[in-house]
This record gives C-alpha cells, sequence and structure tokens, in this order.
C-alpha cells in the first residue's frame, strides 16, 4: 500500500511537470512539494531496501538517482537546485553533529592512533594515485608530458579526492546500526580527521593549487603557507567562537536552540559560498566544543541524532539525483584501477597502522573497510576543478572522479554495515 | 531610517524593565524573559534584512521558501493534532459555547475597530479591508502561553488555568478556520469559484489525512517514521496550498484533526512534534523582521490602539460572558493580564500575508503584527507589576 502510495505520488509529479510542459506552464515544481514528496519516497525505498547487510542509505541513494535528471528526469535540475539551501543544511548539520559525535574525555588510547591512520591513508593514496597518473597519462592525459608542476595537480587533485570519505554515511549507518560505542566513535574519528586533513589542501579558494598552475610565479610557497594557516586558524577559531555561543545559548534556550543553529547556518549559506572548506571546519569544531563543554551537549546531539532521519534523507537523495554519470569508453580502465588503488590505499593503511599498534588481525581487518564511502563532501571538492582551465585538467578525469564517488557511495555504505555486523558479533 | 525606528521600540522596554523595574519576582522574570527570547528573532531578522545588512537577498527568499511554507502549516498541523473530537467533547457546552461567543465577538469587533482605524488613518478601501481583515484575525485569539508565567502567584488556579486554555485552544481552533474561509476570498474571483476553491482545499486536506493516518497507523511504528511522515504532509499539503491559491494554515489543521482522530497513539505522534514548536516560532518572528516595514502610523498608533481595543473587549468578554455561562462567580481581576499577550497566530498571519504579497503595505501590516505580539507580552508584563503592587 505504502509502495502504491509514493508510485502514485511520484506519478503525480510527473503529470503535472509533462502537463505543464503540454500547456507551456513553468515546469519548476514547489520545492516545498518536492521536498515533502522526497522525504516520503525516499523512506519507503529506504525501508523497502533495508536488509541484513544493505543499509536503508543505499535505497535512499537509488531513488535520488531513479528520479534525477540523469534517471528517469522526473525532477530536473532546476528543482535540485530549488532544494540547494535544504541540501546545504543538511550538509552543515552532519558535520556539526559529526563534531558533537566526538567525546575526547572518553577512548583516549585509540585518539593517538586516529591521526596516524588518517594521515597513512593519506599518504598511501597520494602515493599510488601518483603512480597510476604517471602510467596512464601517456595515452589518457598528454598535457602532463615531462612537466612536473601538471603531474603534481593531477596527482594531488586525484589523490585528495580519492582520500576523501563520506562521514555522513558513517554517522547514517551508525543510526542505523548502533555498534559499540568504541568502534562507532573510532570510525567516525578517524573519517572526521581524514576528511580534516583533506580539506586543509583546498583552504584559502585553493591556493595550494593556484600555486601549482600559475605561470608569472605570483604566488610564493611561503604565501601559500601562510594563506592555509590563517584560513585554517579562522576556521577554527570562528567553529570555536560559535561553538561557545552554542553553549550559552544552549544553557538558556534549550527549547529554541535549534532555530539559533538554523540561523547561523541561513548566514553561512549566505556569506561563505566560496569558503565552504573553512565553514565545514568551523561547524565540525563547533559541533566538537558543545559535545565537550557544555553539560547539556551531549543530551542535545543525542536528540540531534534521534531526529536526523530527515537529514541523512535529503542529503542522499538530493546528492544521488545530481549525479551526472556520463564517461567515454577509454577512460573506463582508468576508472576501475582507481576505484581498486583507493579501496587497497585506504585499507591497508588502517589495516596497517592496527596491526602495528596490537590489535586483532580481524579486528583491524573489519575496520579497514570502514571508509569506503563517499558522498557530498567529494563532489564539494570537486567543484573546485572549475579553478582549472580545460586545458589543464580534463573534463575527463572529472566524470571519473564521479563515477568513482558514485561507486563508492553505493558500495561503501552495505560494506560498512557488513563489518560492523562482524565486529559486533567478534 | 526604518530600523533606526524599530530598534528602539523593542530595545527601550528590555532596557527599561531591566535597570528601572528591576524585575525579581517569578512570574516577571519568566515574561521579561519571554520579551527577551521573542525580540532575538526579530531584531536578528532586521539586521539581517534589507533594512540592515542587507544578508537577506531575494535569491535568498526564494531558497527558503520551503522553510517558511513548512513553519506556516506547522501552525495549523499542531493544532490539528490537539484538536480531535474526542479532545474537544472533554469541555463542557458551555465552555465550547463560551469560546465561540468570544472568538466571534472579538473577531468582529476587532474587524469594525481594524476597518475604523485604517480608514480614518486614510488608506485605500482596498489596504483598509485587506488590513483590516488581517489584524482582526491576528488579534482575535487568547494566547494560552500566558498562564504559565502565573503559575508561581497567589492569584493561580489550577482549575482556571484548564479552563483558560481550553478556551484559548478553541479560539485558536475558530480563528484558523475563519482565516481558512476567508484567505480564499483574495485568490477568487467569483463566489462559485469561491466555494470550489474551499471545497477542493477541504477535499484534499482530508484526503491527506486518510492518507497519512493510514500510513501511521498500518505501516510504521518506529518515532522516527512518524516524524518524516508528519513532515512530508506538512509540506506537501503547505506546497500545494502555496500553489494553488489555498490556505496552508487551514489545510494543515483539517489534516492534523483527522490524523488526531484517527490515531490510537495521538500522543506519540504529538511528542514527535514538539520539539519543533518553539524554534517555528522564533523562525517566524525572524522572517518578519526581515520582511518588516514601518509606518509612521500604522506602527506607532493604529497597532496600539487595536491592542487597547483588543484589551477591553476581552475584559468585557470574559467578565460578561464568561462569568455567567462559565463559572458563575469567579473573580476575574486577578487574571485579566492573562487576556494581554496575542496567539502565536498573530506572527504566523503576518507571515502568511507577507508570503501571498510582495507590496510594502503587507511588510508594515505583518511587521507591526511582530511587534505588537512582542509588545502585547510588555504590556502584560506592565499589568502584572500594578498588580502586585
Amino acid at each position: 500500500m505504502t509502495l502504491t502510495l509514493v508510485i502514485l505520488l511520484t506519478l503525480a509529479v510527473t503529470v503535472s511537470q509533462w502537463l505543464a510542459v503540454y500547456l507551456n506552464l513553468p515546469t519548476t515544481v514547489n520545492p516545498a512539494i518536492l521536498l515533502g514528496i522526497i522525504l516520503i519516497s525516499a523512506l519507503v525505498a529506504g525501508n523497502i531496501i533495508k536488509g541484513k547487510t544493505v543499509p536503508a542509505i543505499t535505497g535512499f541513494i537509488l531513488y535520488g538517482l531513479l528520479i534525477g535528471p540523469h534517471g528517469l528526469n522526473l525532477i530536473g535540475q532546476e528543482n535540485i537546485q530549488s532544494l540547494d539551501f535544504i541540501h546545504f543544511l543538511s550538509l552543515f548539520l552532519i558535520a556539526f553533529l559529526a563534531g558533537g559525535r566526538l567525546n575526547l574525555k572518553e577512548h583516549k588510547h585509540f585518539y593517538s592512533l586516529v591521526p596516524l591512520i588518517s594521515f597513512g591513508q593519506l599518504l598511501l593514496t597520494l602515493l599510488l594515485t601518483g603512480i597510476v597518473i604517471r602510467l596512464f597519462s601517456k595515452g589518457l592525459f598528454p598535457q602532463i608530458g615531462d612537466n612536473l608542476s601538471v603531474l603534481i595537480i593531477y596527482t594531488l587533485f586525484t589523490g585528495l579526492i580519492l582520500t576523501s570519505n563520506s562521514t555522513a554515511a558513517i554517522l547514517a549507518i551508525n543510526h542505523e546500526n548502533q555498534p559499540r560505542k568504541i568502534t562507532g566513535d573510532f570510525i567516525l574519528g578517524v573519517s572526521l580527521l581524514t576528511n580534516i586533513f583533506v580539506i586543509v589542501f583546498f583552504l584559502g579558494k585553493a591556493v595550494l593549487f593556484q600555486f601549482f598552475i600559475q605561470q608569472n610565479a605570483v604566488i610564493s610557497s611561503g604565501t601559500v603557507i601562510v594563506k592555509i594557516a590563517l584560513h585554517l586558524a579562522a576556521g577554527i577559531l570562528t567553529g570555536s567562537v560559535l561553538g561557545f555561543l552554542f553553549v550559552m545559548i544552549l544553557s538558556k534556550l534549550r527549547r529554541e536552540f535549534l532555530f539559533f543553529i538554523i540561523l547561523f547556518s541561513i548566514c553561512a549559506y549566505v556569506s561563505v559560498s566560496s569558503y565552504l572548506s573553512e565553514s565545514l571546519i568551523a561547524f565540525i569544531t563547533a559541533g566538537i566544543i558543545l559535545r565537550n563543554f557544555s553539560r547539556r551537549g551531549n543530551h542535545f546531539m543525542k536528540d540531534l541524532e534521534q531526529y536526523s532521519t530527515p537529514l541523512f534523507i535529503v542529503y542522499f537523495t538530493l546528492t544521488a539525483a545530481g549525479f551526472n554519470l556520463t564517461i567515454p569508453r577509454n577512460f573506463i580502465p582508468l576508472l576501475i584501477v582507481l576505484f581498486f588503488i583507493r579501496m587497497i590505499a585506504v585499507g591497508s593503511a588502517t589495516q596497517l597502522t592496527l596491526r602495528i599498534s596490537g590489535q586483532k588481525s580481524k579486528t583491524a581487518a573489519y575496520l579497514s573497510f570502514s571508509f569506503l564511502s563517499q558522498s557530498g563532501l567529494t563532489l564539494g571538492l570537486l567543484s573546485y576543478l572549475s579553478l582549472f582551465q580545460e586545458s589543464l585538467i580534463t573534463h575527463e578525469l572529472y566524470a571519473v572522479l564521479i563515477w568513482i564517488t558514485f561507486l563508492n557511495l553505493l558500495v561503501g555504505p552495505p560494506v560498512l554495515k557488513y563489518f560492523m555486523n562482524k565486529l559486533k558479533t567478534f | 531610517m526604518e530600523s533606526v525606528l524599530i530598534l528602539p521600540l523593542v530595545f527601550i522596554p528590555v532596557l527599561l524593565f531591566l535597570r528601572i523595574f528591576r524585575v525579581r519576582s517569578t512570574p516577571s522574570r519568566g515574561i521579561f524573559n519571554e520579551i527577551l527570547i521573542l525580540s532575538i528573532p526579530f531584531l536578528s531578522g532586521i539586521v539581517l534584512g534589507s533594512k540592515g545588512i542587507g544578508l537577506f537577498t531575494d535569491h535568498l527568499n526564494i531558497r527558503i521558501s520551503p522553510f517558511i511554507l513548512f513553519t506556516l502549516g506547522f501552525q495549523g498541523l499542531y493544532w490539528g493534532l490537539f484538536s480531535s473530537l474526542r479532545d474537544i467533547q472533554i469541555f463542557n457546552v458551555n465552555l465550547r459555547r463560551f469560546a465561540a461567543l468570544h472568538t466571534f465577538f472579538i473577531f468582529t469587533f476587532m474587524l469594525a475597530a481594524g476597518f475604523n482605524l485604517l480608514y480614518f488613518a486614510g488608506f485605500h478601501a482596498w489596504e483598509v479591508l485587506i488590513g483590516g481583515i488581517y489584524i482582526a484575525l491576528s488579534l482575535t485569539q487568547v494566547s494560552s502561553a500566558s498562564i504559565r508565567f502565573l503559575e508561581k502567584t497567589p492569584n493561580y488556579s489550577y482549575s482556571f488555568a484548564v479552563l483558560f486554555k481550553a478556551i484559548s485552544g478553541m479560539s485558536g481552533l475558530l480563528t484558523i478556520f475563519l482565516f481558512g474561509l476567508l484567505s480564499p476570498i483574495g485568490t477568487s474571483a467569483s463566489m462559485p469559484a469561491y466555494i470550489i476553491l474551499l471545497l477542493m482545499e477541504i477535499a484534499i486536506s482530508v484526503f491527506m489525512g486518510y492518507l497519512v493516518s493510514y500510513a501511521l497507523v498500518k505501516v510504521s511504528s518506529h518515532s522516527g517514521d512518524h516524524l518524516i511522515w508528519l513532515l512530508s504532509v506538512l509540506l506537501l499539503n503547505s506546497g500545494l496550498a502555496y500553489t494553488f491559491g489555498f490556505n496552508p494554515l487551514f489545510m494543515n489543521l483539517i489534516t492534523g484533526m483527522i490524523i488526531s482522530n484517527r490515531c490510537e497513539n495521538k500522543q506519540k505522534i504529538r511528542d514527535a512534534m514538539k520539539p519543533l514548536v518553539r524554534p517555528v516560532i522564533l523562525f517566524l518572528l525572524f522572517y518578519l523582521g526581515v520582511n518588516t516595514n514601518l509606518h509612521p502610523l500604522i506602527t506607532p498608533v493604529i497597532i496600539p490602539v487595536a491592542l487597547l481595543v483588543r484589551y477591553i473587549l476581552n475584559h468585557w468578554s470574559f467578565s460578561r460572558f464568561f462569568t455567567k455561562a462559565v463559572i458563575e462567580t469567579e473573580r476575574i481581576r486577578p487574571v485579566l493580564p492573562l487576556l494581554m499577550p496575542l496567539g502565536v497566530l498573530s506572527p504566523t498571519i503576518g507571515v502568511y500575508l507577507v508570503m501571498v504579497s510582495s507590496s510594502t503595505y503587507s511588510g508594515v501590516i505583518a511587521g507591526s503584527l511582530a511587534l505588537a505580539y512582542i509588545g502585547s507580552y510588555t504590556i502584560m508584563l506592565f499589568l502584572i507589576k500594578n498588580e502586585e503592587k
């Protein structure tokens, strides 16, 4: 019955779209109607697909793909854009929630491991990506040639995109699966720190990449370091101020707190569109501070998590709906190689570090499959590609990376859920 | 210039209470905090809006429109969830009769007062008509929130509090009904068109209500799923209302009433929505702050006069009808300050006006309603301080 209802609602939107085209009326569906339909339909899709191994978010993703402009085109690009703010709000609330899940007082023993794993993942992925890019450069990227700068840009950009993972997917599966607290917190901590490491390279409107691209040596290496450091400090400082402001507001205005978060998100949406990386760092920091410096922080974060399903639905459905999956045939081998390279690099770095620190081999093996998912952050970082000229980094590489993100978004969550279940019984 | 005018309007009373009146007693402090909390979003809206730093552009207004539609419909749905047949039947006939009588009495007289005030202020006929209706609707509801500030005073009696909440609930319900019946007038060209629009509105709301209650009863048992179903129906109703010129409050009220009537676990459903109540009110005030406009006559003169008329009418209605119809001999004087604050429907109706019309005049009426909402608590504080003396 529920499925029939969803099909009916979706059909109603489709018919109204066709009618609008036929009658020469505006084809944009009211965003509120669209959001309402997405919420119900994706929930039902998630509940249908949800099983012992497959998480509900896979249902949200598949539904998003189905209705998106590159799927059945039930909702167009214009409609997706009309929900831009809601998508942004869910991304920021998820970042805030991710920061708010980290309790710095608990699990001190594994927090020393987290930076090592994150750094290992970054290093190994960059190394292997560099080798792959070099091998494929002759056939696919002739502009690299013997130019070291171009090779560095290709390696750095591709490697960083491949290193990033989806904290949102980890949060969603943690919420659904309720793993052992230590396991959940550990995976989340590594994911968050790895993403922060990646984000750092894109700070200051990707000044590092601009340094490698420049022709006239206007930007010096010192400028790059200073600018990145300043932007990182600004992000952390803003987040700290925001966090302590939230601590104060939460202690006085508990019932109204959600309004203030939305208010700050609106301000962030308007003012920081070109500083996505900095704002994400700020919201994560604010979440960490609220969780660790407020008496009510833990309680609030639990409440927020309890009500987080609509956020995940909107986030994953809209992310999946935005995928444009077209790729030239000659790039498919590169796609396959990079997909497996990422899996190997991220997995090996995690497993190796855990084994060295004395973890059991099975635990290390299970945990090493936790970071496959990629989603909105990766897509956000991919948008920095607009900084480069088409002649420098080709659109085909973008298509390859979009495909990898899509595959990881599809494969990552079930794999994570499967190994989380294994860890529960282990 | 307008923002310079508007800021003292909110800040001066706050500073006065803080410094001069030294709010120490529990009810006064509670009301003072409430004024402060309500002022924050309204002032933030002014600061971020076009009167302030201009962060809130037309582009952003379009982007957050689902959010605004959501907050508008929320008031209707939440009211509906508390208005099942069983909820209404709990009150005796006298109470229900008084609530109806009081609502229509206040609405009629406020409508007359609104028309006269706007007419004598020199507005055009169309502005007098629209402004009068919106002012009357916004000032009709009796706020139930005010009773909680008197809980620790000697004048407080539990039985009276229950009666008062019942009346305020009923008056809110009837105000939304009135609002729902009146608002299609603006979008329909003829009487048959009005009736068709109204019937369509009711039919869609009833259909949505049955659909969601079926889903809530048969399909989903998880409280997280309840929330999603409710949010979805709220958004669908509000979106449809905006597209076809229906009233989102009215539509969601009917849907909420049906859900509340048909679902056994309605307390669970209400609890799922409860954490959103306060953020929604603050968001409405914020949005009003963004879109507010000041008028040299409406803002400082007409609205305060309308508030005064409302207070006198409320006072008269309660002392004449209420004591006769409901509790016979109850002394009404100690609770008179409760009749001062406006209900949450005032900012909601203001936001609706801004959504359906982008004229400066709508901004003036809407901004004045927000100020009246905050100001009504300020006057309540005055009255309570006076009682304490």
